[in-house]
């Protein structure tokens, strides 16, 4: 796994893509606050997710069905 | 004996036998709101005369005969993202600072018709988005943050000034503040307990916890507000046991897990050993120790803020567009950061996320809990954001307490806190009960058994 820079030189480029509105004295802070969140979420990237679907209504349960007993 | 200090059932016993009013004990309560909160700050708003009136007419309702339970007249606190009708509720934060709901959250209603008295909403950091919660203070050293997002409720818990405190759960939220102040904190299996009324963090992560003394009371609570609930969309239609019925079950022959990896790198020396020694304490009871490898243990931190981050700018966009002043900086800056994420990226972590679960299904076949410690260091001090390890690096201390919280988040598995010691410096440490989704009945049996083995459970913070 290779951790990469993520491209966040430009500040603007941040506020651009995401709607925000920032004042210019706020948007060095905010780069600073977000290149290790980027950085951190870059660690994903290689993964090999293949055919993988995302958990977006998230359900708990390992089997389904009213009669599965999490004690068996 | 003060009322306040009785433990839950203590109280529950002499208030069905007559022998103690619910309108004393929420007296004493009150008393002790009052000599403690100078110096903790747990709570946002105090209700007394509500609470005291409320008393009142549950001893009236006990008198003529109508005894609801173990929580019948029983002192509350109830965190401050919990919707509470007629009584303002700001979630921590300007941007509500008078916001007053119409009905109360699903959580509030049970716990109110199983007789609970609020005595007040306790504090949480700014939209439960922190781990520090100003500014209420830890009741074991007030130079010491109280944990968060519900840190209130831990310092409420601790202090005596209620013997139940109500919690969420989006990153250990709930765990944290119990570990760190020395109180049992429940996070139940996502969808167990309705959100609905719950100002939301992060809608995938989130769950409702409880807050309170020891074990048993966790579980007595658990079962008033466990159950089915349609207008929470996580909400999981599953049969409720009664959590009370294993909690002397043992953990005879039980098979626990013991992590190699994960949940033991850079770890505070005095948590480690805690964590050590109650395993040992777990194995002489009984419990078969099974080494575990936590997988996927890199991508955990970037799965858990990669969903957390996007999902709470998304609810906070609009808000924070409009008023932006009102939010804290360090809330602000958070949620503009979250806004920065890329779809991919939040979807690519959902995706992760998937293998994580399946992932953890597979540990738990030769499994039935998890146990691993529930923070990384005991209380940090007010003011000092960072924690220093021993390698080198450096960590903030919004990352460090969610790292041993977020895989019982993203996998929704149901988790525990119980106390486990103190350091050195007089803080409580907390041990994490990890168990299989839907079996609370588990996770609670294991932290009773280890309970009733030590006398670490069940402290009250002196004045």
């Amino acid at each position: 796994m290779t951790e990469h820079e993520p491209i966040l030189d430009t500040p603007w480029s941040i506020t651009g893509t995401s709607r925000l509105t920032v004042k210019e004295d706020r948007l060095a802070g905010l780069a600073a606050a977000a290149v290790p969140v980027h950085m951190l979420l870059s660690r994903l990237d290689n993964m090999e997710l293949s055919e993988t679907a995302p958990a977006t209504t998230f359900n708990p349960s390992w089997d389904q069905g009213p009669t599965w007993n999490p004690t068996s | 004996m003060e009322p306040y200090k009785l433990t839950l059932t203590e109280a529950a016993a002499a208030i069905k036998k007559k022998e103690l009013s619910p309108l004393e004990l929420t007296e004493s309560s009150l008393t002790r709101l009052e000599e403690v909160e100078g110096r903790i700050q747990a709570f946002a708003t105090v209700t007394a005369d509500i609470a005291l009136a409320r008393a009142s007419a549950a001893g009236d309702e006990i008198a003529a005969g109508h005894y609801r339970g173990a929580l019948h007249g029983i002192p509350v606190g109830v965190k401050d993202i919990y919707d509470t009708a007629g009584i303002r509720t700001s979630s921590g934060s300007r941007v509500q600072a008078n916001r007053v709901p119409d009905r109360d959250s699903a959580v509030v209603a049970s716990l109110g018709q199983a007789g609970m008295i609020m005595i007040g909403k306790t504090r949480t950091h700014e939209f439960a988005f922190g781990t520090t919660t100003p500014p209420a203070r830890n009741p074991w050293d007030t130079s010491k943050i109280p944990g968060g997002s519900s840190g209130g409720s831990g310092a409420a818990v601790a202090s005596g000034s209620c013997h139940v405190a109500t919690g969420s759960d989006t990153g250990g939220s709930t765990r944290t503040p119990a570990a760190l102040c020395g109180t049992v904190g429940l996070k139940p299996t996502y969808g167990r307990v309705s959100r609905f009324g719950i100002t939301p963090l992060a809608w995938s992560l989130d769950h409702a916890g409880v807050l309170t003394r020891n074990v048993t009371d966790a579980a007595l609570v658990l079962n008033a507000i466990a159950g089915y609930d349609p207008r929470d969309p996580g909400s999981a239609n599953v049969p409720v046991p009664d959590f009370t019925a294993d909690l002397e079950k043992g953990v005879k022959g039980m098979m626990v897990g013991i992590p190699k990896n994960f949940f033991t790198r850079n770890i505070h020396p005095e948590v480690a050993a805690a964590v050590a020694e109650a395993a040992g304490i777990l194995e002489d009871l009984g419990a078969e120790p099974a080494e575990v490898e936590i997988p996927f243990e890199e991508e955990i931190l970037a799965v858990e803020w990669g969903i957390l981050m996007p999902e709470a700018s998304a609810y906070h966009r609009r808000s924070i567009g409009e008023t932006p002043e009102l939010y804290t900086p360090e809330v602000r800056r958070l949620l503009e950061v979250g806004q920065t994420i890329l779809a991919t990226d939040y979807i690519d972590a959902l995706r992760v996320r998937r293998l994580i679960q399946q992932a953890w299904k597979s540990i738990y076949q030769n499994i039935r809990v998890l146990i691993a410690p529930a923070t990384v260091a005991p209380a940090a001090p007010v003011g000092d954001p960072d924690f220093r390890w021993p390698d080198g690096s450096v960590e903030g201390v919004g990352d460090a307490y969610v790292r041993m919280a977020a895989p019982a988040n993203l996998t929704g598995l149901p988790a525990i806190s119980v106390p486990c010691g103190f350091s050195n410096a007089g803080l409580p440490l907390g041990l994490q009960i990890i168990g299989r989704p839907f079996d609370e009945s588990t996770v609670l049996s294991v932290a009773r058994a280890y309970e009733k083995a030590t006398n670490h459970v069940g402290n009250i913070a002196p004045s």
